[in-house]
C-alpha cells in the first residue's frame, strides 16, 4: 500500500481519535448506568463470576464520514515470489506484520497451495480449451511449451499438496512429460507437419522431445516471459508490451496482477476476466467527476455489486480494491468479506449507499481493528474491575460491623482478583512480545524494500506503530487506574481492621 | 553432502565434457543439487547430460558460477560491474543463456538476465521491441494487426 502523505496522516489521527472517542464513550456509559443505581450496580456486577462475559453486551458503534476510510489488512503475504508477482511489489508496503506471530504458518501454506491449485486449474482449463478450438496441429505446438509449464506447476502443486519433500527434477519431469509424450509420438511419426531443428537423432525420452520444441519455438517459454513482463510496472509498458506478439500478449494476460477502469461502464466485467485471469488488485471509478457537486442524478449507477459477483468467481485472490464515486451498499461489503480470503485493503474514496453494519462487516474482519478493539476491552475491563473496589470501598463504610459479610467478600474479591491479575499479566506480556515482532517486522519490510524511505511512504510502518502505540497506552492506564484503586482498598481495609481491633 | 573439492562432470550438447567443483554447481543450480542429493550421482562414472546447453554456453554459465560462489564476499559494486560485463553479448547468446539457466534452474543467473532483457524493452515503442528481440512471427492475423496500429498508434 502506498498510502500519499495526506492519506497517511489523516487515518493516524482518525484511528487516534477513534480509540479515545470509543473508550471514553464506553467509559460514559458506565458511569451513566453508575449514576442511575449508585448503590445497585457494584453489588450487581459482584454477582458476575467474570466480568468480562457483561462486556460482550456493550456494543461499539463507530461513526465514520463516507470520505475517506481506507482498512487495512494485517494478514500478511510474504514476497517470497519474487520476481513472478512484479506488482505485487508495488504494494509491498502493505505487508503488516501485526498478527503475524500469532497465525500458525500452516494457514498460510494452506493458502498458497490452494492458490497455486487454483492457478493451475485455471491455467489447465485453458489450455484445455485452446487445444480443443485449435484446428491445425501446427498452431497447437504453438501452446505445447505452456503445457509443459502446465503439467510442470500441476506437479509442483501435487508435489505441495502431498506435503512430501520436492523429489529431484530427474524424476519429476519424465513423468510429468509422459502424457504430452503420449500426445506427442501419433504427431512426430506424421512428420509432414512437424519439423524439429534436429531430426537426426530419434528423441530418446519425452523430456528431450520438449526440449526441442522449445528450441524450435523463436520466442522465450512462457515462464521466462511471464517473468520478465512481471518485472514491467508502468500501465504504458505492459500495454505495449502486449501487442508485441500473440505470446506476449497471452503471458502478459497470465502475469497481470492490477487492473485500472477508468469508468466502470466503459467495460464489462466479463471482458476483463476473459482477458486477464489472475487480478489481485483492482482500481475502478465510477460516476463522473462533476457527481461531487450534486450534478448526477441519484440514480446514475455505477454499482459495484455485479462486480464483485464476476470477482468473487473469476479472481477469489483477490487483494486490493480501490473504489471512486461507486455505490456500495452494506450487502456489498457484507459479500466481499465472505468471498475473498486474502483480501487486504479497500479504499473508498468518495462513494456511498454503505452504512456502519457494512463497515463493522469488514472490520469484524480486519485484524488491526480487532488488535484495537482488544485494548478497548481491556481498559473496559479495568474500568469494571475500579467500580467494583468502589463498591467494596463503599461496603466497608457502609456495614462496619458484620465482620461475616465483609469476610466473604473479602475471600470473593481476593480470588477473582489473583485470576484477573493473573488474566492481566498475560496479556500485557502477550501483548509487548506482539508489539515487539510486529515493530520489528514492519521495520524490516520497510528497510527491505529498495524503494526510497520517507515519513510519509513507510506509511504503514507508522500506522502499525501508532495504532499499537495509542493501544499499548490505553491499557497502561487502565492497569494504572486500577493499580491505584486496589492501593486505596488496602487503606481502607488496614483502617477497618484498625477500627475492629480496637 | 561432498567436500567442496570434489569434482563433477557436465556433458553439453556437443559431448563436450566440464569438469567443475561440486560446491559451485550445487550451490546455484536447483536442478544439479536435487540430482546429487538424490544420491543417484557416481563422482567416478557419472556425467550429467545437459542435451540443450551447447558448449559455449555452459561454459559461460560455469564461468559465472565460479565467479560467484568465490567472490561472494566483494562489494557490489564490483559484482554488478561483472555481471555487466559477463552479459556483454549479442541476443542470441544472451537467449542461449537464458535457456541454459531456465534449464538448470540458477536463480541468480535469471534474475540478472530478466533485468537485462526488462532493461532492454522498458519504454520501447512495440516496432522497436521486435526488433531488439529479434520477432518476426508476432502471430496476430493481419487484421488484428491492423486494427491494433490504427487503435493504438502512440505504441508502434
Amino acid at each position: 500500500m502506498r498510502v500519499s502523505s495526506s492519506q497517511t496522516l489523516e487515518l493516524v489521527a482518525a484511528i487516534v481519535t477513534a480509540i479515545h472517542l470509543i473508550s471514553a464513550a464506553s467509559i460514559n456509559l458506565l458511569r451513566s448506568s453508575e449514576g442511575a443505581s449508585i448503590d445497585a450496580f457494584p453489588n450487581l456486577l459482584m454477582k458476575v463470576p467474570r466480568v468480562e462475559t457483561k462486556l460482550r453486551v456493550f456494543s461499539f458503534k463507530i461513526q465514520f464520514g463516507t470520505q475517506v476510510c481506507l482498512f487495512s489488512r494485517s494478514s500478511t503475504e510474504d514476497s517470497n515470489d519474487g520476481v513472478a508477482c512484479g506488482d505485487e511489489e508495488m504494494s509491498g508496503g502493505a505487508m503488516n506484520p501485526q498478527i503475524e506471530a500469532r497465525k500458525p504458518n500452516q494457514r498460510r501454506a494452506l493458502l498458497r497451495r490452494q492458490q497455486q491449485r487454483h492457478y493451475c486449474q485455471r491455467r489447465a482449463s485453458w489450455m484445455r480449451s485452446q487445444i480443443s478450438c485449435c484446428d491445425g496441429v501446427s498452431s497447437w505446438f504453438s501452446h505445447c511449451d505452456g503445457e509443459q509449464i502446465q503439467l510442470k506447476l500441476l506437479f509442483s502443486s501435487s508435489q505441495v499438496s502431498s506435503n512430501t519433500p520436492a523429489p529431484p527434477a530427474a524424476v519429476s519431469v519424465p513423468t510429468a512429460a509422459a502424457p504430452l509424450s503420449l500426445l506427442l509420438s501419433p504427431l512426430s511419426s506424421g512428420s509432414h507437419i512437424f519439423s524439429a531443428p534436429q531430426p537426426s537423432s530419434p528423441p530418446v525420452n519425452a523430456s528431450s522431445v520438449i526440449v526441442i520444441l522449445l528450441r524450435g519455438s523463436s520466442c522465450f517459454p512462457d515462464e521466462v516471459l511471464e517473468r520478465i513482463i512481471g518485472m514491467l510496472k508502468s500501465r504504458k509498458d505492459r500495454s505495449s508490451v502486449s501487442l508485441v506478439c500473440k505470446e506476449w500478449y497471452n503471458a502478459e494476460r497470465w502475469s497481470r496482477r492490477n487492473v485500472f477502469i477508468g469508468n466502470c461502464y466503459s467495460v464489462s466485467p466479463e471482458i476483463l476476466t476473459q482477458r486477464f485471469l489472475n487480478i489481485r488488485s483492482v482500481t475502478l471509478k465510477g460516476k463522473p467527476r462533476f457527481s461531487d457537486f450534486n450534478l448526477v442524478p441519484a440514480n446514475w449507477g455505477a454499482d459495484i455489486h455485479f462486480w464483485l459477483v464476476v470477482f468473487a468467481e473469476k479472481y477469489p485472490f483477490l487483494e486490493e480494491l480501490r473504489l471512486k464515486r461507486m455505490i456500495v451498499i452494506d450487502e456489498s461489503l457484507k459479500f466481499l468479506v465472505c468471498s475473498f480470503p486474502n483480501f487486504k485493503a479497500i479504499s473508498l474514496q468518495n462513494c456511498d449507499g454503505f452504512n456502519t453494519d457494512g463497515l463493522t462487516a469488514i472490520a469484524a474482519d480486519c485484524k488491526t481493528l480487532v488488535f484495537l478493539v482488544l485494548c478497548v476491552l481491556f481498559r473496559l475491563t479495568c474500568e469494571l474491575q475500579r467500580l467494583r473496589f468502589e463498591g467494596v470501598h463503599k461496603l466497608f463504610e457502609g456495614c462496619g460491623s458484620d465482620a461475616s459479610l465483609i469476610f466473604g467478600e473479602h475471600v470473593r474479591i481476593r480470588k477473582q482478583l489473583w485470576l484477573t491479575s493473573h488474566r492481566y499479566r498475560f496479556f500485557i506480556i502477550g501483548c509487548l512480545v506482539t508489539i515487539t515482532v510486529s515493530q520489528l517486522g514492519a521495520l524490516l519490510l520497510v528497510l527491505a524494500s529498495k524503494s526510497d524511505k520517507t515519513f510519509f511512504n513507510s506509511g504503514d510502518l507508522l500506522i502499525c506503530s501508532a495504532v499499537q502505540l495509542s493501544g499499548f497506552m490505553l491499557r497502561l492506564v487502565g492497569a494504572a487506574r486500577i493499580t491505584h484503586r486496589a492501593q486505596g482498598i488496602v487503606a481502607i481495609a488496614t483502617r477497618w481492621h484498625l477500627l475492629i481491633t480496637e | 553432502m561432498g567436500s567442496p573439492l570434489k569434482k563433477i562432470m557436465l556433458c553439453s550438447s556437443e559431448k563436450e565434457i566440464f569438469s567443475v567443483e561440486e560446491q559451485v554447481m550445487v550451490q546455484h543450480s536447483v536442478i544439479i543439487n536435487n540430482m546429487i542429493e538424490d544420491g543417484s550421482y557416481n563422482y567416478e562414472e557419472s556425467k550429467i547430460p545437459l542435451d540443450c546447453v551447447d558448449s559455449k554456453t555452459l561454459k559461460k554459465v560455469i564461468d559465472y558460477c565460479t565467479y560467484h560462489t568465490h567472490h561472494h564476499n566483494d562489494n557490489q559494486e564490483d559484482l554488478e560491474a561483472w555481471d555487466a560485463q559477463f552479459l556483454n553479448v549479442d541476443s542470441n547468446g544472451l537467449y542461449d543463456l537464458l535457456m541454459a539457466a531456465n534449464y538448470l534452474e540458477i536463480r541468480n543467473l535469471l534474475d540478472l538476465i530478466y533485468r537485462t532483457i526488462k532493461n532492454m524493452i522498458k519504454g520501447k515503442k512495440i516496432d522497436e521491441i521486435r526488433r531488439i528481440l529479434n520477432i518476426k512471427d508476432h502471430g496476430f492475423t493481419p487484421e488484428e494487426e491492423e486494427q491494433n496500429r490504427k487503435e493504438y498508434p502512440h505504441f508502434y
